[in-house]
């Protein structure tokens, strides 16, 4: 079995999910509202509330501390002349093999938290699918980037 | 003759609206279902007022059909065919000869009708999609193909000239076919008979019934529904008797619609296939657009030993991909020389590695899931408790089923072939250069149990398939992933569940 892929995204991830996994568990408060709201109409008891509302707690918290730790340990990437190779998951593993060939666009995104940590996203797409390399640090970012598109150029166009 | 811009012939505009009609055919229903479902009224103006919406409907695509025929001219203009239509956005398409590749020549029952034929000119690299003169008389296509013909094409042979010359215009003037099949009419009734598509049919079926039923005596149907558990159960079960044999008949004859007089043409750089009874289809697949070939065994045709052979294309241009027949309904045993003949390097046997033993328990389990909620509910709603275990052992069997096909391997010419069943037996034969990526995918269960999916993409129709070889040993899951390198190291796969596919007409 082949070894894992070798390089590690940068740790900065950690801090800027726990922002913004902790950001986007918020929507999920909108269910006790609603609950809230019918209780107040008289529909239902008030105890859903509580319940959802001690869920939707722990999910931020599981979000802020723990998952994006986990996340950060198990995302793995490599990038050599010939193709992309990703290990990532937190209960599902998955590995991906990407043929640099079949490669046709490659981006690079920053959201305003993984701008403030210094981190950019790549985004790889092919005939059929997409893939992200999240928080890498801008200049590898852009290392990794223009070596893919230089990849994909030099592939043949075919599909 | 031809170069002044010239329109159609009237026909075109009933052709043109039936093109509409059929493509908004569901919608077009259920809006007549729906607006006429509960007209139970005494006066005739508010009947008007419900039948309304349906005569808009009818005017409104006649109109299109009329303006669509009415902007559409075509011409000939030195080397090339031109064509320009429409209203709004005004489209003009400029043909050069030599870029002409297939001149086809059909009929559809209108044009029968009226004795006149539809002229379709595509064109090779696809930039532009082919042309279509819906409705023109005989001679006039004829006349248009005569001109349009390349010189440096190869000249058809004597006998082909006299096929062409009486009975077939629509057999292809420049380019002899290196290979054809024809769907025989056996083979088009068992198709039918065997096409599975009725579960579609039943639940349209299923809808307009209830659409329908609530319009006529709405007490009397919830009456039914509460002794839907108790009583009537002879009424019950006669009528899902008829309405699944409705629906049968409804299946087997949109398959004979859609695939009689089916025939497939190998030329030089792509298969050309056409197909249909009422309506002729005409299909273009250039060999270097085939992402894969996939042969499914449905669960009606294993049994007689059939298949049907899909294509995956990529699309371009203009053109989307699609995935689509290449033969409705083939015997499994000529699978094999089948594609020998239409798509040789398919014709692929490898060696594969079937899922390993301790699997089993995770295929029964992931079968009987549907089967245990239906139960369940069916028991819970209706009271029938004891059909639960009449259909969880459908589960444990097809869970069973899918353990021993399950399979995936390498061909020595770098083929992926794998096999798989949802309900249907599928086997998937890719080449390594048409993979855009590959996955191999763990869960929790599946870790603890070293087993792992094996995903392929590839590129088809818009948005890409995926095919999934579930639970394969992890070490073989992963040499089978790390093939799809370019440098391709060979898969050292585990010999004890080495299996050999595609193997056609044979058991197991």
């Amino acid at each position: 079995m082949r070894p894992d892929p070798h390089h590690k995204i940068h740790p900065n991830a950690i801090p800027a999910w726990r922002l913004s996994d902790g950001a986007s568990s918020l929507t999920w408060y909108f269910l006790p509202i609603l609950t809230f709201t019918f209780w107040y109409t008289g529909a239902i008891p008030l105890w859903p509330t509580f319940v959802l509302a001690g869920l939707c707690v722990v999910n931020t918290i599981f979000m802020m501390t723990i998952v994006p730790v986990i996340r950060w340990k198990r995302w793995r990437y490599e990038i050599n002349g010939h193709e992309i190779y990703l290990k990532y998951g937190i209960i599902v593993i998955r590995k991906v093999l990407i043929p640099a060939s079949r490669i046709q666009n490659v981006d690079t995104a920053q959201g305003p938290i993984f701008r403030h940590f210094g981190l950019s996203s790549v985004t790889i797409t092919t005939a059929a699918t997409t893939h992200e390399i999240p928080a890498l640090d801008d200049e590898t970012a852009d290392a990794v980037r223009n070596t893919i598109s230089v990849l994909a150029r030099e592939a043949d166009q075919d599909v | 003759m031809f170069d002044v811009p010239k329109r159609q012939h009237p026909v075109a505009i009933i052709t043109n609206t039936l093109a509409v009609v059929r493509n908004f055919f569901l919608p077009i229903v259920i809006g007549i279902v729906v607006g006429t479902g509960n007209v139970q009224t005494e006066s005739q103006w508010e009947y008007l007022l419900r039948i309304l919406p349906i005569l808009m409907v009818f005017f409104v695509t006649l109109g299109g059909g009329f303006i669509q025929w009415f902007r559409f001219y075509y011409w000939l203009e030195g080397d090339e065919f031109r064509v320009k239509q429409g209203l709004i956005v005004r489209k003009q398409q400029f043909i050069p000869r030599h870029r002409i590749q297939v001149i086809d020549i059909s009929s559809g029952i209108i044009q029968r009708m009226f004795g006149l034929v539809s002229l379709n000119v595509q064109t090779a690299g696809g930039d532009t999609p082919g042309v279509t003169i819906s409705a023109i008389r005989m001679e006039e296509a004829l006349a248009i193909r005569a001109k349009l013909r390349k010189e440096d094409q190869q000249v058809p042979t004597e006998e082909e000239n006299q096929n062409s010359g009486t009975e077939d215009p629509i057999s292809n003037p420049f380019l002899k076919p290196q290979a054809e099949y024809k769907l025989s009419g056996d083979h088009l009734l068992i198709g039918a008979a065997t096409s599975g598509g009725f579960g579609v049919f039943l639940s349209v079926l299923a809808t307009i019934y209830s659409q329908i039923s609530s319009s006529i005596d709405e007490d009397r149907i919830l009456g039914w529904f509460s002794n839907l558990p108790l009583g009537d159960t002879n009424s019950v079960v006669i009528f899902t008797i008829l309405l699944v044999l409705v629906a049968w008949l409804m299946s087997v004859s949109s398959f004979i619609l859609r695939f009689a007089n089916f025939r497939i043409r190998k030329l030089d750089r792509e298969l050309v296939i056409s197909k249909g009874l009422l309506e002729r289809k005409q299909v273009t697949i250039p060999f270097r657009r085939i992402q894969a070939i996939r042969v499914v065994e449905g669960v009606l045709r294993q049994p007689f030993g059939y298949a049907t052979i899909m294509v995956d294309s990529a699309g371009f241009g203009e053109k989307s991909g699609t995935t689509t027949e290449l033969v409705p309904l083939i015997p499994s045993t000529q699978v094999s020389d089948f594609l020998k003949t239409f798509a040789d390097e398919f014709n692929v046997v490898g060696t594969a590695v079937r899922p390993p033993k301790r699997s089993l328990f995770r295929f029964v389990l992931k079968a009987i899931r549907l089967p245990v909620i239906i139960g369940l509910a069916l028991g819970y709603f209706s009271g029938l408790w004891y059909l639960a275990p009449i259909i969880i052992p459908f589960g444990v069997v097809l869970g069973i089923l899918r353990y021993q096909e399950t399979g995936g391997g390498i061909s020595s010419t770098n083929f992926f072939t794998g096999r798989y069943r949802n309900l249907a037996r599928t086997t998937v034969i890719i080449p390594a250069y048409r993979i855009q990526s590959a996955k191999t995918v763990q869960n929790p269960f599946q870790l603890f149990n070293t087993l792992a999916d094996l995903r392929m993409n590839i590129a088809s129709s818009n948005t890409g398939a995926e095919f999934i070889i579930p639970n394969l040993d992890q070490e073989d899951a992963d040499e089978m992933l790390q093939w799809v390198q370019a440098s391709r190291p060979a898969p050292i796969l585990d010999k004890q569940l080495e299996i050999t596919i595609p193997a056609f007409g044979k058991s197991g």
